[in-house]
């Protein structure tokens, strides 16, 4: 049997490389103008191991970071990366997150959450490429980061997951 | 016991040698060649085997120098790859230097440090702030041309809207024909000019430059040129797609232009 330990530290440290990668390297892995959104895979790989509410908190935190980098408003990206959290954490024990299909759909829906949630109050405070107008940028984030995620997790789990026999 | 009978064994032994000796060369040409073609194949093994030892402690030396120089290649190429970013950026740096002695604009020469996390908006950070004399609004170009304005202070850093961001508006003039119209940016390292007058004889190519209207950009700054023109629905306006000069996406350095000068050429 296993026994699952998530190591918050290292996590936590992984974290933090990330959020600077978003805003410096992440460029060199863009395609066109579209580029992968490594921070929400953080947010949808900690929700699902740890649950809704420690989810929605470790996203709506990162969000703030991210918020801080963007030339946005403080609070829209932290509320859209508090949705994905809560929403993955709801999957938690409830999707197989190993199976590459899974990480690809689940990659999929939380990309499309945050998109909704961020025009949406996006339009309430300033300007916004239209939605629908700038479909091809929608669509090309959310197939990106899913096919990302397909990676990023087997990566996380090996830096983060500590699975060691039990006698239990 | 066997030391015993060694005496009697050599005695037999000597004999034959002599009687080896004795026999004329002519005659024991047979013998030799036999022994040689019974010790041909053990002879030919063991020298093969010698050079087949030489051969693999010279693959190893081999090996060895050979991994000596693939580190040398790479540091080679690391040098080489830093030469040539150095050459890149004494170019720009020369580049800047160059606009700064053309211009009557005075300049803060800053780096980019970071870029927007998301797809949506376009926006930089940079490594100077307050403290280095940036303040809000205050418009940013590099050597090709107009990028956009500062949105956000900090001490140390500050934040920078390009043009081709959606909030982003600017009165600018159509350099050959003098029409002015409003640039707003669309994303996608792109901008729109709106509002000419469908009477306008701008063509592709135009070089679009800031009107010094609106109390942001000086005038006569390089925004970029035309790339498309259509009519706008009702047959009143006419818009055109403007591709900045400058890569939007490959900002490295920018020119703060300072405020004080900035608002003399607003004068």
């Amino acid at each position: 049997m296993y026994r699952i330990r998530f190591k918050s530290v290292r996590f936590g440290l992984i974290s933090f490389f990330v959020l600077l990668f978003q805003s410096t390297l992440a460029y060199s892995f863009s395609l066109g103008t579209i580029k992968p959104d490594f921070v929400l895979l953080l947010v949808i790989f900690f929700a699902l191991y740890k649950g809704q509410k420690q989810g929605m908190f470790y996203g709506m935190v990162v969000g703030i970071f991210v918020d801080a980098l963007s030339g946005g408003v403080v609070g829209i990206n932290s509320f859209g990366l508090g949705c994905v959290g809560l929403l993955c954490g709801l999957l938690k024990e409830r999707v197989y997150i190993n199976h590459f299909l899974t990480k690809f759909l689940v990659g999929l829906a939380a990309c499309l959450v945050y998109s909704i949630v961020y025009y949406v109050l996006g339009e309430q405070f300033f300007r916004l490429p239209g939605f629908f107008a700038n479909i091809d940028i929608v669509i090309g984030t959310m197939v990106y980061t899913s096919f990302c995620n397909i990676f990023f997790v087997d990566v996380l789990d090996r830096f983060v997951i500590d699975r060691s026999t039990s006698l239990l | 016991m066997f030391g015993q009978k060694k005496p009697l064994l050599f005695i037999p032994l000597i004999i034959l040698l002599f009687a080896i000796l004795l026999i004329s060369p002519q005659k024991t040409v047979h013998l030799k060649s036999g022994l040689l073609l019974l010790l041909r194949t053990p002879l030919s093994l063991i020298y093969r085997l010698q050079i087949s030892t030489i051969n693999v402690k010279k693959i190893f030396t081999f090996y060895s120098e050979y991994s000596t120089m693939q580190k040398k290649i790479k540091e080679l190429s690391f040098q080489a790859n830093q030469v040539t970013e150095l050459e890149l950026e004494t170019q720009r740096l020369r580049k800047i230097l160059e606009l700064k002695e053309n211009t009557p604009n005075k300049f803060i020469v800053s780096r980019v440090i970071g870029k927007e996390p998301n797809n949506w908006l376009n926006s930089l950070i940079i490594d100077k702030g307050s403290l280095q004399g940036i303040s809000i609004n205050q418009p940013v170009m590099n050597f090709s041309g107009l990028i956009g304005k500062i949105i956000e202070v900090n001490p140390k850093s500050a934040k920078v809207l390009l043009i081709s961001d959606v909030n982003s508006r600017a009165v600018v003039l159509v350099q050959s024909t003098r029409d002015e119209g409003m640039l707003e940016g669309i994303g996608k390292g792109l901008c729109r000019l709106k509002y000419l007058t469908v009477d306008s004889e701008v063509k592709l190519g135009d070089v679009v430059v800031s009107a010094g209207l609106g109390g942001v950009y000086p005038k006569g700054l390089v925004v970029g040129k035309i790339e498309s023109i259509k009519i706008e629905r009702g047959g009143i306006y006419k818009s055109c797609i403007v591709k900045p000069l400058s890569t939007l996406s490959g900002l490295e350095e920018v020119l703060c232009i300072e405020s004080d000068l900035n608002q003399s050429d607003l004068d």
